[in-house]
């Protein structure tokens, strides 16, 4: 007995790397059935937030151009990067601005890690937007995926946020005071209260300012809380709802696609049907389908005899191109980052502003829109705008025409038709505030409730609501009023953050060009 | 017990159900209303909102002149000491001395020497704060109270 014990155990030690390796890996390795490659999906936790087969329409570049992929892998590049610069930074005023200085200077690599940190954020920023506007513009918010979209947009608003507070961390001059801006913008409702004389029972601006830094000044309260919020609260937030929102998709039955996906990979592939009604070769299961038992998801069932179907296994194919997109991210990050330096002003000096004091540009549209009124410009428009864009699939429901880009030539047509009228608009509008002035040059006594209400930005608001209105009446279809409105936003936030960019100056005078800026 | 009564009665795991729920809403919305006053700030650190500028001699007639790290602007006229402002009634930004009066580098406002919004989206006018004299003959600022443009200490 004493024998085949220790033989038990000399057999076990011999085969522990197999059995190590079997304890991890529960599935045959390498995978050769499709069942087995089904199983490399479902039995690991991080795949398995995926399908185990994807569509091949799914695989385009040109659909998603893999945005939504690239803003979650900017985000972890920024959860490494963010970690290693925690190593030596501390949030206290005294030491921040020396931290990061040190970072740049004496830390080993410190410097590359901080560069690829700030563009990572810029590009995650960038990289937000731009799925939005991919999904809006293929129509992917509709059929069930509502509540997906409002998840989208809790992430913008996270992302934002989260860039916001990352830039009073060096506290530098940029930082402290985009962050005293930001924070009196959170003060602004105290405009309209005033206003109405409403100030002395309820302050609701001191309430949100003193919520948000602390006190009434940017100071170490401000730094406290921003950090806490950067490096915890909103990363958290921000990584528990991707996961909602990743989970959404894959029971929606993967990413969107057009109804004649299948048609269209059968015409690349020359496959042949047997009949002619066999293009339509699919039909549609209420419960949808099931993959391996695992979980029940919206979709097609594929049916016999009508066309091959044309789903493929996600392992491999679809992990190439998900690391793909990664490396390519990277790539771009890492390429930026040894080009470019991230920027590190002046240490913070509460008396002196920079002039011009300019957040970076992503929010600079809205410093546009401030310097006209700050809470209409600060709180007002923004809030109509995300909630306007929230709304989006709850008001416009057509759902013909999903996953096509503009949903067709039509609204190809109206979304260039929108992006004439916004710009022209917009631009003579903003030469005409430049050159002549608003409502204060001509009568410097008029109410301040007027200027918050009657103002460049609201006029603006205005003018692109009564274009959808008008696209609506037009065409009957909620849809295209919704691509008017949506693209006149869109030119409407990058035509203000070209303005905020390039044409202004010192006091947020306008300048053609930086050169021309006076000595200051 | 009539029969009606047995209708209106919930049977008894309904009853603790429906309470566990409850008593977790109710006391999660009372939480709430407890934390949410956390965050709000009871003290502030920041430095004291009254303090010494000088003596009154320090001050030319007719000039403004900044106090350093302060913000405010003291202006020394015919009829005594006034102090103004610096922070922009806007968003906060620092405004600094012109031909014309005081203008916001942030935003672009602008404000006469009387500290009256001539132009830009400043929603008021730059606040005037009270001077006051210490004990020991220095002039006194104190950020937390406002005065009416015309109030100054006479020396």
């Amino acid at each position: 007995m004493q024998n085949d014990g220790l033989k038990t155990f000399a057999e076990n030690t011999k085969s522990l790397k197999r059995s190590l390796k079997e304890s991890v890996r529960r599935y045959q390795w390498p995978p050769n059935s499709d069942r087995e490659k089904s199983q490399v999906i479902f039995q690991n936790f991080f795949l398995h937030i995926q399908s185990a087969r994807i569509h091949k329409f799914s695989l385009k570049p040109w659909y998603t151009m893999g945005l939504g992929l690239a803003s979650f892998f900017l985000f972890l590049i920024l959860c490494v990067t963010g970690v290693l610069l925690m190593v030596y930074y501390n949030p206290t005023t005294g030491l921040a601005y020396d931290n990061v200085r040190d970072i740049g200077f004496v830390v080993a690599a410190g410097k590359y890690m901080r560069n690829i940190h700030r563009w990572a954020a810029h590009g995650m920023v960038a990289a937000v937007l731009l799925h939005m506007v991919r999904v809006f513009y293929t129509g992917s918010y509709k059929r069930g995926r509502g509540f997906n979209w409002l998840l989208g947009m809790a992430l913008l608003v996270i992302t934002l946020m989260l860039s916001y507070t990352g830039y009073l961390l060096p506290w530098d001059q940029l930082a402290y005071w985009a962050v005293t801006i930001g924070a009196n913008i959170a003060a602004s409702p105290r405009e309209l209260t005033d206003a109405l004389g409403l100030t002395q029972y309820f302050d609701l601006g001191a309430f949100q300012k003193q919520i948000l830094i602390g006190g009434n000044t940017v100071g170490q309260e401000a730094l406290t809380r921003f950090y806490l919020l950067h490096v915890m609260v909103l990363p958290i937030m921000l990584i528990t709802l991707v996961g909602v929102h990743f989970w959404r998709i894959r029971k929606d039955g993967g990413l969107s696609r057009p109804d004649n996906a299948d048609e269209i990979i059968w015409r690349e592939e020359g496959v042949e049907l047997k009949n002619g009604s066999g293009a339509k070769g699919q039909f549609n299961l209420n419960t949808g389908k099931t993959y391996g038992l695992m979980a029940l998801v919206r979709d097609k069932s594929p049916q016999l005899d009508k066309g091959p179907d044309n789903t493929i296994m996600t392992w491999p194919v679809g992990i190439w191109a998900e690391v793909a997109v990664f490396m390519l991210t990277l790539a771009v990050m890492t390429t930026l980052a040894y080009f470019f330096d991230a920027p590190l002003k002046e240490i913070a000096n509460p008396s002196i502003p920079e002039n011009p004091a300019k957040a970076p540009w992503y929010f600079l549209g809205l410093q546009e829109l401030v310097s006209y009124s700050a809470f209409m410009g600060g709180i007002g428009i923004p809030a109509t705008v995300l909630v306007g864009l929230a709304l989006i699939p709850f008001l416009d429901r057509e759902n013909n025409q999903f996953g096509v880009w503009f949903s067709g030539s039509e609204g190809k047509r109206i979304a260039i038709n929108s992006l004439i009228f916004s710009s022209v608009f917009l631009i003579a509008f903003l030469a005409f505030t430049v050159k002549v002035g608003w409502l204060r040059s001509w009568f410097p006594d008029i109410p301040q409730i007027v200027i918050v209400f009657v103002n460049p930005g609201s006029v603006m608001v205005l003018a692109f609501a009564w274009w959808s209105l008008h696209n609506l009446r037009f065409t009957g279809s909620t849809r295209l009023a919704a691509i008017a409105l949506f693209t006149c936003f869109l030119a409407g936030f990058v035509i203000l953050t070209i303005m905020g960019t390039y044409f202004r100056g010192p006091n947020w005078d306008f300048f053609w060009s930086p050169s021309q800026w006076p000595l200051h | 017990m009539s029969k009606h009564d047995h209708d209106e009665d919930i049977n008894r795991r309904d009853f603790l159900g429906k309470f566990a729920v409850g008593s977790l809403v109710g006391a999660g919305s009372m939480a709430f209303i407890g934390v949410i006053q956390l965050p709000l700030p009871k003290v502030f650190n920041e430095a004291p909102s009254v303090f010494k500028i000088g003596f009154p001699s320090d001050f030319q007639v007719n000039t403004y002149k900044t106090i350093p790290e302060k913000n405010v602007f003291v202006l020394r006229d015919n009829t005594g000491f006034k102090a103004l402002s610096a922070v922009c009634t806007h968003l906060g930004c620092i405004v600094s001395e012109t031909d014309w009066g005081f203008t916001c580098p942030c935003h672009g406002s602008r404000f006469d020497k009387q500290g009256a919004v001539t132009g830009g989206p400043a929603p008021k006018a730059l606040e005037w704060l009270r001077v006051s004299l210490a004990p020991d003959g220095q002039l006194m600022v104190d950020l937390n109270r406002k005065v009416n443009a015309a109030d100054a200490l006479a020396v």
